[in-house]
C-alpha cells in the first residue's frame, strides 16, 4: 500500500524539495513505500494566499522554473489558495491569475475555502483539480462527510477527527480523505478558525503594502495584523508535537490508515525551519532502519546544491 | 564507569568542538552514562611537529591563546598531536611548536608523541606534559602496548587492528587498562601494510609546508612541487571517501554498544575519535552516534544542528 505525501513549500523550500524528490528517486532503497503526491504552497505575493503569510516577491521566470521543475517529474504544484478573508475585488488579482494561466496544465491544483474563490476558479480554469481546505474547520463527522460528497479531488481532514477510528471508519469516499500528520497547534483550538482569518487579513495587507511601496519592508506593526505571532506552538520541534493527540505516527500510517483506505497525508511546514523539515520527512517516509542514512544522504545533497552550506 | 572521548580538532573543529562542549554540559540527559570529554586534540598550523593528518592553515598567538582558553576554562585538556615522525635535531628547535607548549604549558594540557628525539626535549624541556604514545607507532602486536603501559605515558593509544581482538586485549593487565586509548572510527582499511609509510609521508609533508610558509612564498602550496612525498603519488589511499555508515562495517570498527557492553565493563575508559580533517556533518553523526543514547540522538541532533546553524558554522539557503 502506498502513502501519498501532500508536501509543502514550492516557493520557501523550492531548492529543498527539489533535492527531496531526487534522492527519494536515487535511494529508494532507503524509503518506505511512498510517493509525493504534491508539492503545495504559494509564490509570494500571492493575495490569495491562506494558512501561512507568504512573504517575499517573485517574478514570472521563477513561477516557470518551479512548475518547470515539478511538473516534468510528475509531480503536480497544489496552490494554498485558502484565503478565507477575499473579496469580490481580489478575484481578478494579477498576479494570481497569472500563476493559475501558466500552471494551468491538467496536472496542477488548488486548495479552497473561500465559496467566491472556488466559484472564479472552478469557471475560469475548470481543469484545476480542487481541494477542500482544513482551513474549514469541519471538525465533526457528519460535516466532514457532507464535504467527501461534494465534488473535490481531495478533503483535508480537521486535525482534531485525527485517530478518531471511531468517526473516521464511517466516512464514505476514503480515498478523498487527507490527514495532516504533524500539526504543531493545540488539540481542540478555539482560536483556529479565527487564526487562519487574521492570517487572511495579513495576506491582503502584505500583497497590497508590497504593490503599492515595493521598496519599503513590510511591518505588521503598522497595520495591527500581527497578533497571530502571539501564539507561542509556532517554534514547536518534530519531537514537541508528537506526544499531542493530534499528531499521526508513522507506524500508524501503515498500520491503521492504509489498511481502513486512507491513503493521502499532508506534513506541514511551509514556514518552518529547514532541519526540522529534514527530520519531519525522515521520520514519516524513511524505513526506520535506513533513517540515519537517508537523513545523511539528504543533507548531503543539500550541501552540494547549497540548500545548506557548511562552514569548514 | 566512565567513558573519556578524546575529540578532533582545536583549529578547523574550534567553533564546532566548542559548541559541542557546551551542549554536553547543558543537556545531559541526551547522553550516555559515563560520556565525559577527555581532551580535544589537534594542532595549530603551521606546527611542523604535527602529524598523523595535514593540516595547513596559519594562525597567530590570539588565536592560540582563544583556544586554549575556551577549552581548558571548561576544564578540557588540549592535547597536541605532535607525532611527525621524521622530527630531526634541528625541528626540536622550531619557534612556533616550542611557543605553543609555552602558551599551553600548565597541569591539564597533553602531547602525543611518537618521535623519540622530540619526546626525550619535551620531557627535558616541559616536564609538565602529560604524554600519550601515539597510535602512529603501529605497535601492532599486543606485546607493543602492554610494553609501551610500563614506560611513564599517560596514556598509550591503541593500534586500530588489536581492536576488538578480545582475546589479545585480556592479556593487559587491568591495572593498566584505564591508561589504554581506543581508536574507534577509523577510516583505514584493516591491516593497512602503507599505515606506517602514509604516516611519515604526511611528516614530511608538514616539514615541506612548514618551510613553505616560513619561505615567506605568496603563491599558493602545491603539492605537486613535491612528488616524492605526496600521499596522492604514493599511496593512492581511498579509505577517505568512506562515510560515516560504510566504516562501521569494518572489523576494526568500535560500536557504541561495545564500547559500553564489552570495553568498558573490561576496564578500559579512553576512546579515541578521529575526524580532525573530516567535514562538519561527518562530525555531527559520528558524536551523536558514540555519545548520545540512542533514543535521543535525533533530536540531540536536532539541537546540535540548531546551535550550529544559530552560531554560523551552518547556514541554510531562505
Amino acid at each position: 500500500m502506498k502513502a501519498r505525501f501532500h508536501l509543502p513549500g514550492i516557493a520557501t523550500h523550492f531548492k529543498f524539495n527539489l533535492v527531496f524528490a531526487t534522492v527519494l528517486e536515487q535511494f529508494p532503497q532507503y524509503f518506505r513505500d511512498v510517493e509525493i503526491a504534491s508539492f503545495y504552497g504559494a509564490f509570494p505575493q500571492s493575495i490569495w494566499n491562506g494558512g501561512r503569510t507568504q512573504e517575499g516577491v517573485c517574478d514570472k521566470r521563477f513561477v516557470k522554473t518551479v512548475l518547470h521543475a515539478f511538473n516534468e517529474r510528475g509531480i503536480p504544484v497544489r496552490f494554498t489558495f485558502t484565503n478565507p478573508a477575499l473579496e469580490k475585488k481580489h478575484l481578478n488579482d494579477k498576479f494570481c491569475n497569472m500563476v493559475m494561466s501558466l500552471a494551468d496544465n491538467g496536472l496542477n491544483e488548488a486548495i479552497v475555502v473561500s465559496p467566491l474563490l472556488e466559484e472564479y476558479i472552478r469557471k475560469n480554469y475548470p481543469s484545476f483539480k480542487l481541494t477542500s481546505s482544513t482551513c474549514k474547520r469541519l471538525n465533526d463527522g457528519d460535516r466532514l462527510a457532507a464535504e467527501l460528497e461534494k465534488d473535490y479531488h481531495i478533503v483535508v481532514v480537521d486535525y482534531d477527527l485525527n485517530n478518531k477510528f471511531d468517526i473516521l471508519e464511517k466516512l464514505p469516499n476514503k480515498d478523498k480523505c487527507e490527514f495532516l500528520v504533524n500539526s504543531n497547534c493545540r488539540p481542540n483550538c478555539p482560536d483556529r478558525a479565527q487564526h487562519y482569518y487574521n492570517v487572511g487579513v495579513q495576506q491582503i495587507n502584505y500583497a497590497n503594502h508590497m504593490r503599492k511601496y515595493p521598496d519599503q519592508p513590510y511591518d505588521p506593526l503598522i497595520f495591527g495584523d500581527g497578533k497571530n505571532q502571539n501564539c507561542p506552538f509556532f517554534t514547536r520541534s518534530i519531537f514537541d508535537i508528537r506526544e499531542l493527540s493530534t499528531n499521526i505516527r508513522p507506524g500508524d500510517i501503515w498500520e491503521k490508515y492504509l489498511p481502513m483506505g486512507f491513503s493521502q497525508f499532508k506534513i506541514e511546514g511551509r514556514t518552518a525551519w529547514l532541519f526540522n523539515l529534514i527530520e519531519t520527512y525522515v521520520y514519516y517516509m524513511a524505513k526506520p532502519e535506513f533513517a540515519d542514512k537517508a537523513r545523511y544522504t539528504l543533507i548531503d545533497f543539500c550541501t552540494a546544491n547549497n540548500v545548506i552550506t557548511v562552514n569548514e | 564507569m566512565k567513558a573519556r572521548f578524546h575529540l578532533p580538532g582545536i583549529t578547523r573543529n574550534f567553533s564546532f568542538n566548542l559548541i559541542f562542549a557546551h551542549m554536553l554540559k547543558n543537556c545531559p540527559y541526551y547522553f550516555r552514562e559515563g560520556v565525559e570529554i577527555a581532551s580535544f586534540f589537534g594542532t595549530f598550523p603551521p606546527a611542523v611537529w604535527n602529524g598523523g593528518r595535514n593540516v595547513k592553515g596559519r594562525c597567530d598567538e590570539g588565536f592560540i591563546k582563544q583556544v586554549l582558553k575556551a577549552f581548558n576554562d571548561m576544564g578540557i585538556p588540549v592535547r597536541f598531536t605532535f607525532t611527525n615522525p621524521c622530527i630531526t635535531e634541528e625541528l626540536v628547535h622550531d619557534e612556533f611548536c616550542n611557543r605553543i607548549l609555552e602558551l599551553a604549558y600548565n597541569d591539564l594540557n597533553e602531547v602525543i608523541v611518537n618521535s623519540q628525539l622530540l619526546e626525550d626535549y619535551i620531557r627535558d624541556k616541559y616536564p609538565k606534559y602529560k604524554l600519550t604514545s601515539s597510535t602512529c607507532k603501529r605497535l601492532d602486536t599486543i606485546d607493543g602496548p602492554i610494553s609501551e603501559l610500563k614506560k611513564d605515558y599517560h596514556i598509550v593509544v591503541l593500534d586500530y587492528d588489536l581492536n576488538n581482538q578480545y582475546d589479545l586485549l585480556e592479556k593487559i593487565p587491568p591495572g593498566d587498562r584505564n591508561r589504554v586509548e581506543i581508536l574507534c572510527n577509523t577510516l583505514c582499511d584493516p591491516k593497512c601494510k602503507m599505515r606506517k609509510e602514509h604516516y611519515r609521508l604526511i611528516g614530511e609533508n608538514s616539514i615541506a609546508y612548514n618551510e613553505y610558509v616560513k619561505s615567506g612564498k605568496t603563491t599558493p602550496f602545491n603539492l605537486s612541487d613535491y612528488y616524492e612525498i605526496n600521499e596522492e603519488n604514493a599511496i593512492h589511499c581511498k579509505c577517505r571517501e568512506r562515510n560515516s555508515f560504510e566504516i562501521r562495517k569494518l572489523p576494526t570498527h568500535v560500536s557504541p554498544d561495545d564500547i559500553w557492553g564489552k570495553y568498558m565493563p573490561m576496564g578500559f575508559e579512553q576512546f579515541k575519535l578521529e575526524g580532525r580533517t573530516a567535514g562538519r556533518i561527518f562530525l555531527t553523526e559520528n558524536y551523536l552516534y558514540y555519545m548520545a543514547k540512542p533514543e535521543c540522538r535525533d533530536e540531540a541532533r536536532l539541537m546540535l544542528l540548531f546551535n550550529l546553524e544559530k552560531n554560523g558554522i551552518i547556514r541554510v539557503d531562505k
